[in-house]
């Protein structure tokens, strides 16, 4: 292998798990470290930022490089100009938060903060709805008898649009409310937006949080380094270790849960909770020490959302960062809860579908918002309603309740059914590297990298360099066979998922979460002495090294 | 100072519990290699002749005609083959070290594939189980040896560091593997996979063994050229027969390497013959000659072999098929009875 060949492989987009990482971060620290100014450390951490993100679509940079050089545009990978869109989105918001500062009216502060919505939400909107949109009128077209003329556009969606737009937004909104100055430095808002450990996958920090802390100097001796070490093998072991190995009971389950029995499909629900709790949580916790370590510090994204007693409890405590911005600059901008309750039920709704949109271009991802939407609309009623009263049954139904709600709300969320029910109706396309596949067959659900993972059966159809995935099976069955068996104790099948026995291995986990929540884990290794922290820390890694998968899952909410 | 403590009670730490857990830890499930290696492991004493190489000797060598016709030629043996594909140096010798293990008679012959030592990762293997499992420590040190040590070249200062920077880029991804290996990272996560599964863990797959258990499958080699690629390919083979290919020597490591598995073989009583299989190149890997080289069969001449290059024969440009893998068998015993003759 020569560097020409090696160096495609450092391009490849950084997992925070991979061992690649280390090495990567190591370089980053010590320079950041280094450097005598903030300025420069700014600079430093805004350039390494764009090759984070950078290498999530440029593929080999000796191919790459001298393609664009030599306007060869035919041979560039697809989306190797959507880390432009991140400059775009920071310069529109620049010019942005200064015009609203400027601007001498209130009416001029208004229309500049809705060119940024306007602007925002439409890149955001085009990238992540057009398919969805296209699809949609393509089977109104085929439901009238018609056939459409238009061809459809590709349309891919960059990582991390979503996050990013709303920190972006964050920024100018704020600026329109007074509630913080406009960034005068185009370079403090370029590294608050662009910022490496969150802008692919959150946690999305709100600028009145970030910004500030770009103006001081930031200070090693502040650095908590066991903290910061604790909190990335915390996030490590959330991730490598049980999301993945979660990931393949749910994976096996939901491929064909018509196949399975009612136990099966309660183990591949829970799984699935525990999955995509410890996948986006180990994310956010990998991305707070990274951010911790170099001297920033981000939002919390999680605080034991299972345990939660209601719905509005679980959304205080479930991906927090998202669930406040929608309240603070969506709900409340509605006009919350400060009008009659069918108003405020429609604020409540809206608010819960956008969020569920915000997760993705499908239907899929509407019925769970709206799922969350009437929940939080009962639980309100039942809080007005029962007022004053006390129902010692509450006590041990509340948190089970909450938690079953929310286990068949992420039914749909995980098997992500087209509602597409004429067969192989293409639902996504995607770029190549996204995808393995033998022959017309999909090997591997690595889609999960672009878009959300594939349940049912799935065949390829395309030239190798940009593919359309077809399912064969389209519609809402998958979904219907899983409510059927938590719902209504339903076998769809006779077999099982996994041993009877897994059922132990989830009540560990359980257990252990709860020690946490309870806060019983959480201090303890403070107290002990370097040498045994050093020790503790070198058995921690190995465990975690052993119980890791040998080839990584994308995280979930990369697809978002 | 107690920085420095800290991380040396780190890494003994880390490397106390890798030790610890490697002694408990079954050998990795590789595909084509794990079923091979856990059939020789309980029929350590049954073979007496190995192929060892990459899919040119796993697609190509029939062990059944070969004994046969082996037998015919007054040399009774029963051969394996233990050719995988894309295996080259040096994990074949890794492969073949753990083969040998539990071997207490005497070998006859192997028959290994010329091949210098590969530094790049398999297409389609990286980051998996296939490209770690034999990162030895052993099998590192060679790599690093090919990596720093092979190009005695003489540079000035500025093309020596672009030199430095391209030998540890080559490195750095086998030191990764040398790491995964020793940690035995990913291991317990595929151990508890298979607890988890109602079958328990899957079977090794011993069709990858063959239909007679010789480690040659006929499933792979059944298939046809492409016509599509068989204009370029015979434009290459008329290539070859206008110049023929060149013997590469490769470097100092790649010759050590060959030396080495040459005292292997014959500290197990075996011979060692290299075999250079028919493929469309432009140069092949050849040992240095000289008294201790061992002897070469060389079937890379489209002149002298023409059905070993013909398009019926062949189901891709780099893979005779069944067909020809039954003449290339033959190929390889008349030339090989001819030098057990002199």
């Amino acid at each position: 292998m020569t560097l020409a060949q090696a160096l495609p492989e450092l391009a490849k987009p950084i997992l925070f798990v991979e061992f690649r990482f280390v090495w990567i971060f190591a370089i980053i620290f010590l320079v950041h470290w280094a450097l005598r100014t903030n300025t420069l450390r700014k600079l430093w951490l805004l350039v390494a930022s764009h090759c984070f993100y950078g290498c999530f679509f440029i593929g080999d940079p000796f191919v790459f490089f001298p393609n664009l050089f030599a306007g060869a545009w035919d041979k560039l990978p697809i989306g190797w100009w959507f880390p432009s869109l991140l400059w775009f989105s920071t310069a529109m918001d620049y010019i942005v938060g200064v015009r609203i500062e400027d601007a001498k009216s209130d009416r001029g502060r208004k229309r500049w903060v809705l060119i940024s919505l306007f602007i925002n939400l439409g890149v955001l909107g085009f990238f992540k709805y057009y398919g969805f949109f296209e699809e949609n009128v393509r089977a109104v077209f085929a439901w009238l008898g018609l056939t459409p003329t238009w061809e459809p556009l590709k349309v891919f969606l960059p990582y991390g649009i979503s996050f990013y737009t709303f920190q972006s937004l964050s920024y100018s909104i704020e600026v329109y409310r007074k509630h913080l100055p406009a960034e005068r430095s185009f370079l403090n808002l370029a590294f608050f937006i662009a910022f490496f450990p969150q802008v692919v996958a959150g946690p999305i920090v709100r600028a009145v949080t970030f910004l500030p802390q770009t103006i001081k100097k930031t200070v090693w001796a502040s650095v908590d380094v066991r903290g910061c070490l604790t909190l990335f093998f915390i996030g490590f072991v959330k991730k490598a270790c049980i999301a993945d190995t979660l990931a393949g009971i749910v994976d096996t389950y939901f491929a064909a849960p018509q196949a399975y029995n009612c136990f099966s499909a309660w183990v591949a629900i829970l799984s699935y909770a525990g999955q995509i709790y410890c996948d986006f949580s180990g994310y956010s916790d990998m991305a707070t020490a990274v951010a911790r370590l170099l001297g920033y510090e981000l939002t919390v994204n999680f605080s034991f959302p299972y345990f939660s007693r209601n719905i509005t409890e679980f959304w205080r405590r479930w991906h927090i960062s998202l669930s406040s911005w929608l309240r603070d600059y969506l709900y409340i901008s509605l006009g919350g809860n400060r009008g009659s309750k069918l108003f405020t039920w429609r604020n409540l709704m809206l608010t819960m579908l956008l969020g569920g949109l915000w997760h993705g271009a499908s239907w899929a991802f509407v019925i769970w918002g709206a799922a969350h939407g009437i929940a939080l609309i009962v639980h309100r009623e039942w809080t007005r309603a029962t007022a004053g009263k006390t129902f010692a049954v509450m006590k041990w139904i509340a948190m089970p309740l909450t938690f079953y709600w929310v286990l068949l709300t992420w039914v749909p969320f995980r098997a992500n059914d087209t509602f597409v029910n004429a067969k192989n109706q293409p639902v996504r396309s995607l770029p190549d590297g996204f995808y393995e596949h033998q022959g017309d067959k999909l090997l591997h659900a690595k889609a999960d990298l672009a878009r959300a993972p594939l349940t049912g059966d799935w065949h390829t159809k395309g030239k190798p360099e940009e593919i359309v995935i077809r399912k064969v099976s389209g519609g809402f069955g998958t979904s219907a066979k899983v409510w059927g068996s938590l719902v209504l104790f339903q076998d769809n099948g006779r077999k099982s998922v996994v041993k009877n026995a897994a059922v132990a291995l989830l009540a560990a986990l359980a257990l252990v979460h709860w020690f946490c929540a309870r806060g019983w884990m959480s201090r303890w290794w403070r107290r002990i002495p370097d040498y045994a922290y050093a020790a503790l820390m070198g058995v921690g890694v190995s465990l975690a090294l052993y119980m890791k998968p040998v080839v990584y899952k994308a995280f979930i909410y990369f697809q978002f | 100072m107690r920085a420095t403590v800290n991380i040396a009670i780190f890494v003994t730490a880390l490397a106390l519990c890798f030790a610890a857990l490697g002694m408990f830890t079954p050998p990795p499930r590789v595909e084509i290699v794990s079923p091979k290696l856990a059939y020789l492991a309980d029929h350590a004493d049954d073979f007496d002749v190995f192929f060892l190489g990459s899919s040119r000797t796993y697609r190509q060598i029939i062990p059944e005609v070969f004994d046969q016709l082996m037998a015919e030629g007054g040399h009774p043996v029963r051969s394996f083959n233990l050719g995988v594909e894309g295996m080259r140096p040096p994990e074949d010798t890794y492969v073949f070290e753990k083969a040998l293990a539990r071997r207490t008679t005497p070998l006859k012959l192997v028959l290994v594939e010329s091949n210098a030592i590969r530094l790049a990762v398999r297409d389609g293997d990286d980051g998996t189980l296939r490209a770690t499992y034999w990162h030895d420590t052993k099998r590192t040190m060679t790599l690093f040896r090919r990596a720093f040590l092979a190009d005695k070249k003489k540079r000035n200062w500025r093309d020596r560091i672009g030199k430095l920077a391209e030998q540890a880029a080559q490195f750095a991804e086998h030191a990764m593997y040398w790491l995964e290996n020793t940690s035995h990272a990913g291991r317990g996560h595929e151990m508890l996979g298979s607890w988890l599964s109602p079958g328990g863990p899957n079977p090794l797959h011993l069709h990858d063994l063959g239909p007679r258990l010789d480690g040659y499958s006929r499933s792979l080699a059944n298939a046809r050229m492409d016509p599509a690629s068989v204009p370029a390919y015979e434009k290459a083979i008329a290539g070859m027969i206008e110049k023929p290919p060149r013997a590469d020597f490769g470097g100092s490591v790649d010759q050590a390497e060959v030396r080495e598995k040459k005292r292997f073989i014959e500290s197990h009583g075996g011979r060692m013959f290299v075999v250079i299989p028919p493929y469309a190149g432009t140069k092949f890997f050849l040992p240095e000659p000289g008294p201790d080289a061992p002897p070469a069969l060389e079937f890379w001449n489209p002149k002298l072999y023409p059905d070993l290059f013909a398009t019926e024969n062949h189901s891709d440009a780099g893979h005779v098929n069944h067909a020809g893998a039954e003449r290339y068998t033959r190929h390889i015993v008349r030339e090989l009875l001819k030098h057990l003759s002199r």
